[in-house]
Order: C-alpha cells, then sequence, then structure tokens
C-alpha cells in the first residue's frame, strides 16, 4: 500500500496502477524492457519441463488481425476447454467483441496449424471469454476443484511479447486483498502477451488464468480463478447472446456490475470520519480500499492532507476505455501567512484537478455537461460542481463527478471529490446527495 | 501703377480638406488646368491643359464649368460629370486628381483658436505615472498567483513582459503619429495604452469578484462587453491623436477593431475547446469568502438539478451514436 500512500493526489490513477496486461501489450515490445524482463524469468525446474510437455500442445496463441490483413495489433494466450474451444481473456478479444467488423481472431497451436476464431460467451467483469475454432483433436485442460495453500507451486504458461510458448514457475499467494473481484495473488513472471494463457499445478490442471500484473511491483501477478472460467464454459451452452456484436451482452455485464457497486454503497448509511474540523464520508465498506497522504513542504506557506478512498474495480472494456470505479477525495488546505486572496488562489489552482479529461474517448464519451452553483453546507458556504457524461455505446451509463470547495475560511479549506465512472444517474443522485450531506464543517 | 487686387482665391485640398495651396484670380473668366497659359495652374497629370472656368454669381457664389476635358469635373462625394454648376465658398469641385474650392476676399473665416495649454495626459510626467501604475497592478497579480518561494522570480517576468509589449503598441502608434501628423505624441500615445490596460485589467478584475460573489454567471458575459468598450475606447484615443477624420468614423472605426480583436480572441477560445473536449467545464473561480454574498442554495437542491444534465448528455448521445 505505500505505494498508494506516496501518491495522494491521484487517488483514482494509483487504483489503475494494476495494469491489466493488454495495456502492456500495445506498448511492447521496448528493447530496455525485454532485457529488464528476462532477467527477472526464475530459473526453469525439472518439473516445468514435465509440464510444460504435458501442457504445451493445448495452449494456443490467440492473434488479433486488422480487417482481412495478416498483420496482427495485439496478441495474447488461450487454453483449450473442449472439442474446438478456448478460453483466454475477455480483454485479448475485447477489439473482436466490440468491432466485429474491424477486427479478425486467429488461433496458433504449438505445431504450427492456424486458424479463425469465432467469440462464443464473454464475461468482461472478470476478464474472460470463450472462442470457438477448428483446432483438432487437441487434448482438452482439466481444471482443478479443490483450492490451493499458500505456497503451493503454479506453472504459468503463455507467449510472453511474442517470443514463443514459455513456461514461468511461481507461487500461489492467495486471493488479492485489494481488488474488489476474486483475483488469485500469484507471484511469477507473467509478462504482456500471456494474458489468458492457464496456470496449472504440479498435476497439469488448471487452477488460474493470468491476467493482469501490478506494474509498481516485482513478479506481483494476478490470475482470474479456475471457477468463473468453468461458470462461462457451463453458461454458454445456454447463452442467448450469439455474436459476433458483444456490445449488448458487455452493456449488461456493466450493467450489472454498476448495481452491485452501487448498491454496496448504497445499502448501509455511510459511515463519517473526523478530519480536523471537517466531518466528511469514509471507507464505506471492506470492498473499498483507503489511503491518506500529506504535502509539507519546507518554505511552502500552506499544507495539504489528503484521505482518499476507491473501489479497486476498475473493468477493462475496450483499449480506449476502463470503467467501473467509484473514488471520492477530500483534501484539507492550510494555509500559513498566506492572506485571503493568496489562499483563495491556491484554492482556485487546485479545484477541479480531475482525472476524467484523461480518460475521454469521443467514441465511448459525450462531452461532459457541468453546472456550478454556490450551497450552504453544514457550517460553511462551498461552490459545488456536478459532471456528468454519457456512455454512447452502452445504455444507461455515466460518468459522475461531484466536486465541492468550502468557503468559510480564510485560511482553511476543504475539497472533495467524488467520481462515478459507469453508473446509472439514479443511483449516482443518491448516493451524490447522502456524500454531501455527510460533509459538515464543526466551528 | 494700382496693386492688382485679387478677385477670388482657388484654394487646393488636402486629403483631410486641408488647404494646400491658394491661388489668386485677377479677371473673369479665370481659368484652370496644367497648361502655362491659364490662370490657374495645377500641377496633377489628369487635369487637362485647360480645364476648368470659373466665373462670379450672385452672392459670393461662382459658376465653373469643364472646358470639355477627358476627366470632367464633378461634385464630391459624387462621380458625376458635371459640364456646369453653381458652387458656394464651401463647396469642393474635383477635377482630375485635385480637390479645389472658390472664394470671394469677403469671405469671412471662423475667429481664431484660442491656444491650450498641454493636456495633463500629454505629459511625460503623466504617461511615467500611469505605466507604473499599470506595472504596479500586473506585479500585485503576480504576487497573488505566486505561493512557492522557489518562484519568487516569477514575480518579475509579468511585468518585464508587459513592460517589452507596451513599449512595442506605443512605439508604433508614435512611429504612425509621426508619419502622418509630423508629431510623436509619444506621451500621450504611451498614457493611453498605460491607461488603457490598467483600466482593463482593473475591470476584469472586477467583474470576477462580481461574477463570484453574486454568483451570476451573465455578470462575466456583460463584463466582457464592458472590457470590448474599454478597449474601444482606448483604441479611439490613440486613432484621435493620429488622425483628423471626424471623431464619428474615428469612433466606428474603433469600435469595428474591438469587435474584431474580441471575436478573434473569442474564435480561438471555441477552436481551442475540441483539444479540451475531454474535460469537465465549469467556473473554476475562487474567492475569499469575505466577498461571497449569496447564501447558497441547498445541496439537495442543486444536485436534484442534475436532471437537467442527465437531459443534455442524452440528447447528445442521440445525435452521436
Amino acid at each position: 500500500m505505500f505505494h498508494y500512500a506516496s501518491r495522494p493526489g491521484v487517488a483514482g490513477r494509483s487504483a489503475r496502477a494494476t495494469a491489466l496486461i493488454a495495456a502492456a501489450l500495445l506498448a511492447w515490445p521496448a528493447a530496455a524492457q525485454k532485457l529488464q524482463t528476462a532477467a527477472e524469468q526464475p530459473p526453469v525446474s525439472a518439473q516445468a519441463r514435465s509440464l510444460y510437455e504435458q501442457t504445451r500442445d493445448s495452449v494456443a496463441q490467440i492473434r488479433v488481425l486488422l480487417g482481412a490483413s495478416d498483420t496482427h495489433a495485439a496478441t495474447g494466450t488461450g487454453f483449450i476447454v473442449g472439442a474446438g474451444l478456448i478460453l483466454t481473456n475477455y480483454h485479448v478479444v475485447a477489439d473482436k467483441a466490440l468491432e466485429p467488423d474491424t477486427y479478425q481472431l486467429e488461433f496458433v497451436l504449438p505445431d504450427g496449424r492456424r486458424g479463425p476464431l469465432q467469440i462464443v460467451a464473454v464475461d468482461a467483469v472478470h476478464d474472460l471469454a470463450l472462442v470457438k475454432g477448428d483446432t483438432g483433436d487437441v487434448r482438452a485442460l482439466a481444471f482443478r476443484d479443490a483450492s490451493l495453500q499458500k505456497g503451493d507451486k503454479g506453472f504459468s504458461l503463455g507467449y510472453p511479447l511474442n517470443q514463443g510458448l514459455a513456461v514461468v514457475e511461481g507461487i500461489y499467494n492467495g486471493r488479492s486483498e485489494e481488488q474488489y473481484y476474486e483475483r488469485v495473488h500469484f507471484t511469477g513472471a507473467i509478462n504482456p502477451g500471456m494474458s489468458g494463457g492457464p496456470v496449472v499445478d504440479t498435476a497439469g490442471r488448471v487452477f488460474g488464468v493470468n491476467v493482469a500484473i501490478h506494474r509498481s511491483g516485482q513478479l506481483v501477478s494476478f490470475l482470474v480463478p479456475a471457477k468463473f472460467a468453468r461458470r462461462l464454459l457451463s453458461g454458454a451452452a445456454t447463452a442467448s447472446t450469439r455474436g459476433p456484436d458483444f456490445r449488448a451482452a458487455v452493456g449488461a455485464q456493466l450493467k450489472a456490475h454498476e448495481t452491485e457497486i452501487m448498491g454496496a454503497l448504497l445499502k448501509a448509511p455511510l459511515p463519517v470520519q473526523q478530519l480536523g474540523e471537517f466531518a466528511v464520508p469514509a471507507k464505506a465498506g471492506d470492498f473499498m480500499q483507503c489511503g491518506a497522504g500529506t504535502e509539507r513542504e519546507p518554505n511552502r506557506p500552506y499544507t495539504v492532507d489528503t484521505y482518499y478512498c476507491y473501489t479497486f474495480s476498475s473493468l477493462y472494456i475496450d483499449r480506449r476505455l476502463q470503467t467501473g470505479m467509484v473514488s471520492f477525495r477530500h483534501s484539507i488546505l492550510r494555509g500559513s501567512g498566506l492572506g485571503a486572496l493568496r489562499f483563495a488562489h491556491l484554492q482556485e489552482s487546485r479545484f477541479g484537478a480531475g482525472r476524467f479529461k484523461e480518460a475521454y474517448d469521443r467514441k465511448h464519451h459525450t462531452r461532459f455537461a457541468c453546472e456550478d452553483e454556490i450551497v450552504a453546507l453544514e457550517g460553511a458556504r462551498a461552490k459545488m460542481v456536478m459532471c456528468v457524461r454519457r456512455y454512447k455505446r452502452f445504455e444507461g451509463l455515466y460518468d459522475v463527478t461531484v466536486r465541492l470547495a468550502t468557503l468559510g475560511d480564510p485560511a482553511i479549506a476543504l475539497q472533495s471529490d467524488l467520481e462515478m465512472e459507469g453508473v446509472s444517474f439514479e443511483a449516482a443522485t443518491k448516493f451524490s446527495k447522502r456524500y454531501v450531506e455527510a460533509i459538515r464543517w464543526n466551528r | 501703377m494700382e496693386p492688382l487686387v485679387p478677385l477670388a482665391y482657388v484654394e487646393v485640398l488636402g486629403r483631410h480638406n486641408d488647404v494646400q495651396a491658394r491661388h489668386p484670380v485677377y479677371r473673369w473668366p479665370a481659368r484652370a488646368g496644367r497648361g502655362y497659359d491659364v490662370d490657374v495652374i495645377l500641377d496633377d497629370p489628369f487635369i487637362a491643359p485647360r480645364h476648368l472656368q470659373i466665373e462670379p454669381a450672385a452672392d459670393g457664389r461662382f459658376t465653373v464649368s469643364d472646358l470639355q476635358s477627358v476627366n470632367g469635373v464633378s461634385l464630391p462625394p459624387s462621380a458625376q460629370r458635371i459640364s456646369s454648376v453653381e458652387v458656394g465658398p464651401d463647396e469642393i469641385v474635383r477635377l482630375g486628381q485635385t480637390q479645389i474650392r472658390v472664394r470671394a476676399p469677403s469671405y469671412a473665416v471662423r475667429p481664431e483658436l484660442a491656444l491650450r495649454a498641454t493636456s495633463l495626459y500629454r505629459k511625460p510626467f503623466s504617461f511615467g505615472v500611469m505605466g507604473a501604475l499599470l506595472l504596479g497592478l500586473v506585479v500585485w497579480n503576480a504576487w497573488i498567483a505566486t505561493i512557492h518561494q522557489e518562484e519568487r522570480a516569477f514575480l518579475v517576468f509579468p511585468a518585464v513582459a508587459v513592460a517589452v509589449a507596451m513599449m512595442v503598441w506605443i512605439s508604433i502608434w508614435s512611429l504612425v503619429s509621426k508619419t502622418v501628423g509630423g508629431r510623436a505624441n509619444f506621451a500621450a500615445h504611451g498614457f493611453i495604452a498605460c491607461a488603457g490596460l490598467a483600466a482593463l485589467g482593473l475591470a476584469s478584475t472586477l467583474v470576477e469578484y462580481l461574477s463570484f460573489g453574486f454568483n451570476a454567471r451573465w455578470l462575466s458575459y456583460a463584463g466582457t462587453l464592458a472590457l470590448g468598450a474599454i478597449f474601444a475606447y482606448m483604441f479611439y484615443r490613440h486613432l484621435r491623436l493620429n488622425s483628423r477624420r471626424s471623431r464619428r468614423r474615428l469612433g466606428i472605426m474603433a469600435v469595428i477593431v474591438s469587435v474584431a480583436g474580441f471575436g478573434a480572441v473569442a474564435g480561438l477560445e471555441m477552436a481551442g475547446e475540441s483539444a479540451r473536449e475531454g474535460m469537465e467545464r465549469y467556473d473554476q473561480t475562487l474567492k475569499p469568502p469575505a466577498f461571497l454574498w449569496v447564501h447558497g442554495v441547498t445541496p439537495e437542491a442543486f444536485l436534484s438539478e442534475g436532471e437537467r444534465l442527465k437531459r443534455k448528455v442524452d440528447a447528445a448521445a442521440r445525435v452521436q451514436p
């Protein structure tokens, strides 16, 4: 958590520090990165060799091709789970799922056989997809039912950085305590391109699917637990959506995600905590991650204390859109000998340094519509802003922000920002009201 | 021998109807043209050797007639050719590219203008005071914006930038003054420029505080109009030092320049909007609480208004699927 604590101003963005592999896929390969990743590879053991030989035939590279060309826009990994069925990550095939006319999918097996793929089902929330192609009689990998113990060995397979099929030994470390949706914390050198690859136990049974790495860590990797893969596989037979456009399916999943997150936030009264003379909304439950930071520099006539919380629930939808997170942040500004005018300037310069401006995509979002107003809070007046934008491709979803800056003292102020991604407008308004009601200045 | 007594004067006028030459006329009918055998010689290649004939008419008026020249005679602003016309002492006749006027010696001129002491604003001292005031305002603004000690150097830069820009602006106006009217009027231009910019700065600050204090967006729109008016007046004063055209014409010119200038700024801002289209755009202004004069609505009421924002973005999503 120290990583987050060291970057207080960007609560929202720091939550994205766990970069999905797909994000890195686009940037690769940089030479320096390659050398570094090569150095991180643990030595391959005899056990790894035997597992590699057992499972290699069932692990395919998935290529996303641009149009009808033979040139790939991105690559990932998948593994055979049934006759002609390959399981991979949603984020590997997201382009094809949402823009079926622009992209094509292709599998390449270790023996060189290749062929086109169709998407059968997607689960954007857990980042899984089931695809279908003519893979012949390749053996399907089995899933492991029993849970593992921390410290158990696991072997991840995949095609890192387009270098060919690789096996990586690592350690199972239980459930990630930070993330909203269940993820296995796996300590192993997973790299871009391995997304969707299987992670097997010492008997060659799949217990997880490579999905993400922690960018600021070392070998801290994440897997989708196998149970979600099985659920997708068993549900696929009865699924109502039959592509090739999965926009509606992804939209419905986003909506279900939104209902769950906002439901959790609205279920109980919002806890309040005291920050100096201010009462502000606090961690709403275990599903939120919180942190604090401070700016106290010598020679600066002011201090800023920041407290922030967020749901670690960002979903990768396509290369231009990640959504599904709710976060808030309180900053308390205190001037010392700054004077009213300069303190107001300081407040102004920090008012609304929102992160959404960096995450705008014309295809996905309308422009923001904003309104500002002077409001009377408990104990002080404040300038309050509400901004709303709508998702163009997914029905009934909005990004909503509420920002406020108190105007009650020429040297002390609270600035509070609430940012909700991919939420229904009604839930957002309801939560915003509770949020603002909780803010008080006790004087 | 009796000295010759002029019967009338033919006056050649410049662009601004200033008299450039006066030719006495000693006999009737008098003729004007480019040739040496006429009574009034006019050096204009567009004038015929014998172009125009002048004869006296009643009440100090004269009849002018075209002597069948190629370019003819007209009464500006009309360009229509006239073969013969009666003109008064204040009517202007055009022949070729020259404008003339005919007056009798009995014509009563206006009384002399009293000499005036140099206006205060034309004195270098006033320029100095106004310049210092302007730079003071610039430094004051920079001081408010400079919160970090290590940025103290930035206090000076805006003042230097403003000083350089003003010197360029004043020098251009002075150069024009010198070229057109013979006098540079440096101090006067300096005073006008500094006073104008200071007024613009003060007015925009005032508008900022008022629209924040009363939470009234329309005040900032009204403020833009006020700034436009201040700029137009400043431009008008500069023009007045350079041109003897009518005040109305100069005023119209200044308004046009101001509208064009502010329009260009607004246009550039709008062009910049597309680069910021993903941003949340709202009034970020925050001033000290002492300058806030409204009580504020309840947060509940404000957030309920959000429905309007929803309708807006819903409509936007429908336009661009």
